[in-house]
């Protein structure tokens, strides 16, 4: 279970969350959506402890995270599975070693063992035999793979997407959602998943929560958040410029020119 | 109105001290970090000879280039200088101290910090910037210990070795330049170099050597970790290394001077 | 590809290791395989020597000095560390001196026989040869910078002479240039045999500068009879019989200032002139030793005191000058 605490947390003079509070239950797939820059990315890094939160806390199985002394951190960090935004893959790498870094850490199983567990992984995110070429030579739907089948080699109790199919054709997008489905089904891997794509977080959300202005704005079903009355929810999932009963300035001018173009006619 | 502006001098200065306190508090936890990675042998260990090779190996040829113009210009130096008042030989004896005791590391450390310093705080920035150290925390690597003690104990291994070797250098090139442009002798000019040599001169440039190569691979990889901001911030992170290990190294070369130089001529 | 890393840092670590090592065995020119042997001395003082500093035996240089102690019993215990293959003389002393005018200084193991025949060096000797077993006697040489302080001694002694006969030649002024005479003669002997145990000992004192100081003796020597002459003259008040030749001693005296002026513009020729200062000084007192000088005139003849008092400021500056710059008067040689 993941749980995030009225966790609050600055830059500077800058808020990003201001408390936030969401959970996650086992093997569930809550998905998080919000405006760009809203800080979904730092609330799921608070998670691996890579950000320390000004107040609040995160817990994920029992463990405090912020106060968690170093090797316990390391060894929760082994169960936990993340995909980065850009990928963030080690270009100084082949992408074999690159999806092999965390299973060699492990130090658990032999170099054929790992070969095979990393072959594996790149034909789940459909890349197969890429492991000789270095991040530069990819496209940059191909790193986001990488990228994914990295923390999904470890084969992980939990995995944190973020953004894992913004900039990837429909078909590839397909692809990444069916492997999230599997892993939840199959591997009963809990998952939190940042996405833009509606069509996507209602295909594989157990819940969806929206962060807006620094907490959580509204969590639910994917049902609930379908037919939700927020008008900050419904402009973000049905994608609309303006909120639900207003017209924008614009658009109302072009409105108005139309119907009197229209008298004229 | 002026007292607002007083007000508003004063608090500047406040956050301006404050700045500089965290800056060192930073600074020193970096340190302290470092001290603990370094027990992580078994980590930084395997990552070592790769960077002996790229920070060491790969910066002997500009290492030794210097020293042989340095040695060079020293013998000819000396002989412009002692015209006449002191037998030719003590070109010898110049060569030996200068090349030893301070242009051998100094010249070698400055050349290095830009070498070293530039491309380890970029490398790093740039991983920094690209999430490519967050991605290692989350995949159970400690970056201080897989990324920085590598760099900082290949540095300090590296550098002396260099210096040394453009000691070794230095001193031929000016052997070579005393015979074919000064006309001295091999004997004279090593009767000149060995007349107050000591193994001191050695041991102390090659501990200084040590030290700047500490200084220049903790700086490097501290403006590294502390890029922010793309392309730009790497950019920054790499000049800032490249000031500051430079002043570093002439810092740390007046506090050996002082301290133990100096404490042993009395 | 790590491998090939692994393989050429460990080829760099382990050339550059023996290459500096090496490179510091051979400036130190360290002796390895062939082991080393070492001797004691014992000395009263060891004057300006260090660890380090070479040792020499029959102008060759053997070993170097491996440390110096306190011994409580107020001896200084010098250890030495030989080539191996080297011989001691028969019955062998260790000299402390310098070895250059730098301030280096070096170690020589000489035979007993061969020590300078003076009698500080040989009662240094002698008292530690007394003191124990265990270590060879040792004895320091005086050493440069007390020569040159003798100089400075002498010139102002002389000055002092001057001012007096430049006043008035009376009977108090004989009994000082008596007494003054007297410490010239005391401290050119001194400075002669400075010089002469310096000289011995070394190979590196020029002989020019034995030989002038040789004249400086002579002179003394000179000096002392005419003191005793013109102590008796005086108290029997016969200076008119001690006068004579006025004009050849004039003379004698004005081109000696010549020279001397010549010597202090251009020292290049210093020795040679140097030499011939003291030489015709040499003659003048002989000239009065032998009973034809021209001490009457000096008490008469102004012009006369004025000559004798520009020989003798020549001189004091000629000495300031040695003393300033030791190393162009005591030759290239000494490097
Ligand atoms: N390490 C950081 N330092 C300073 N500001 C940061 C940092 N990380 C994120 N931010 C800021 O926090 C806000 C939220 O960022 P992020 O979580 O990446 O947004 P998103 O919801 O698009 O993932 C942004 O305005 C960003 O500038
Ligand atoms: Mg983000």
């Amino acid at each position: 279970m993941i749980k995030w605490a009225d966790v609050y947390k600055s830059f500077g003079d800058k808020k990003v969350l201001q408390g936030f509070t969401l959970d996650v239950q086992e093997g569930e797939t809550v998905v998080i959506i919000g405006y760009s820059g809203s800080g979904k990315s730092v609330a799921i890094k608070h998670v691996v402890g890579l950000l320390e939160p000004d107040r609040g806390t995160v817990i994920v199985d029992e463990m405090d995270v912020p106060t968690l002394p170093r090797r316990e951190l390391y060894e929760l960090r082994v169960s936990i599975g993340y995909v980065f935004q850009f990928a963030a893959l080690f270009d100084s790498m082949t992408i074999g070693d690159n999806v092999a870094m965390g299973l060699r850490q492990r130090k658990e199983m032999s170099e054929h063992q790992i070969a095979q567990r990393v072959s594996e992984a790149l034909e789940l995110v459909d890349l197969p035999n890429v492991e000789d070429q270095y991040p530069a030579e990819l496209s940059g739907g191909m790193r986001k793979r990488v990228g994914i089948a990295r923390a999904v080699a470890l084969r992980p109790k939990y995995i944190l997407y973020d953004e894992p199919t913004t900039g990837l054709d429909p078909v590839t997008s397909a692809v990444i959602d069916e492997l999230m489905i599997r892993m939840r089904e199959k591997l009963g891997v809990t998952s939190v998943v940042i996405t833009h794509d509606m069509r996507s977080a209602y295909r594989i959300g157990s819940r969806i929560a929206m962060l807006y202005d620094g907490r959580v704005r509204q969590v639910g079903t994917v049902e609930e958040i379908r037919r939700t009355t927020d008008p900050i929810v419904r402009q973000f999932i049905e994608g609309r410029a303006t909120l639900d009963d207003q017209q924008p300035a614009s658009a109302t001018a072009l409105a108005g020119g139309a119907s009197v173009g229209g008298g004229r006619a | 109105m002026a007292i607002a502006q007083i007000r508003s001098v004063i608090e500047a200065t406040g956050r301006w001290v404050r700045f500089r306190l965290e800056e060192v508090g930073r600074a020193g936890r970096f340190l302290g970090q470092l001290a603990r990675a370094l027990t992580d042998v078994r980590t930084w260990g395997p990552m070592a000879t790769l960077q002996m090779r790229t920070l060491g190996v790969d910066s002997l040829p500009i290492g030794l280039l210097i020293a042989v113009f340095t040695g060079i210009v020293l013998a000819l130096l000396a002989s412009y200088s002692f015209t006449g008042a002191v037998p030719l030989y003590f070109v010898g004896t110049l060569v030996e101290k200068t090349t030893t005791l301070e242009l051998a590391p100094v010249l070698t450390g400055l050349a290095l910090a830009g070498r070293v310093g530039a491309s380890i705080a970029a490398e790093l920035g740039t991983m920094r910037v690209t999430e490519q150290i967050d991605a290692l925390e989350t995949l159970a690597y400690d970056p201080e210990a897989y990324l920085i003690v590598p760099r900082v104990v290949a540095g300090t291994v590296m550098f002396p070795l260099i210096v040394g070797v453009a000691m070794v250098v230095g001193l031929g090139a000016g052997w070579v330049a005393s015979l074919g442009l000064l006309g001295l002798s091999s004997e004279e000019f090593l009767k000149g170099a060995r007349l107050f040599y000591e193994n001191f001169d050695i041991t102390y440039g090659l501990v200084k050597a040590a030290s700047f190569g500490f200084a220049v691979t903790v700086i490097g990889s501290y403006q590294g970790l502390q890029a922010e901001g793309g392309a730009e911030g790497v950019g920054h992170a790499a000049t800032q290394a490249v000031v500051y290990s430079a002043v570093m190294i002439l810092v740390l070369d007046a506090f050996w001077a002082m301290t133990w130089l100096h404490g042993r001529s009395g | 590809m790590k491998r090939s890393n692994d393989f050429i840092v460990g080829l760099v670590v382990l050339g550059s290791v023996v290459g500096i090592v090496a490179f510091a065995l051979w400036l130190s020119q360290a002796n390895l395989g062939s082991a080393r042997r070492e001797v004691v001395a014992r000395f009263t003082d060891v004057g300006n020597a260090k660890v380090g500093n070479s040792v020499v035996i029959r102008g060759v240089e053997s070993g170097h000095i491996e440390s110096i102690e306190l011994e409580s019993t107020g001896w200084v215990l010098v250890r030495m560390a030989l080539d191996h293959d080297v011989k001691l003389p028969g019955s062998p002393v260790v000299l402390l001196s310098e070895s250059s005018m730098f301030g280096e200084w070096q170690a020589t193991i000489m035979d007993r026989a061969a020590a300078p025949d003076d009698a500080d060096v040989q009662q240094q000797l002698a008292q530690s040869g007394a003191a124990g077993h265990g270590a060879l006697p040792g004895a320091r040489l005086p050493d440069i910078a007390q020569l040159t302080a003798v100089a400075g001694r002498i010139a102002g002694d002389m000055s002092r002479v001057a001012d007096r006969v430049q006043v008035a030649f009376d009977d108090r002024a004989a009994v000082e240039l008596r007494q003054s005479i007297r410490n010239f003669a005391d401290l050119s002997s001194e400075l002669e045999r400075t010089v002469r145990v310096q000289s011995q000992g070394l190979s590196q004192l020029s002989s020019d500068v034995h030989r002038t100081v040789t004249s400086v003796n002579a002179t003394a020597m000179s000096l002392e009879r005419t003191a005793t002459r013109v102590d008796s003259s005086t108290s029997k008040g016969e200076i008119a019989q001690i006068m004579g030749n006025v004009n050849e001693a004039s003379a004698d005296i004005k081109a000696t200032s010549h020279d001397l002026r010549d010597a202090s513009h251009s020292f290049l020729a210093t020795q040679q002139q140097l030499t011939s200062v003291l030489t015709h000084a040499d003659s003048v007192l002989g000239k009065i030793d032998r009973g034809q000088g021209s001490l009457g005139l000096m008490v008469n003849d102004p012009s006369l005191y004025q000559n004798s008092d520009a020989l003798l400021s020549q001189m004091r500056e000629l000495v300031a000058e040695i003393r300033a710059h030791p190393g162009k008067y005591l030759s290239v040689k000494i490097f």
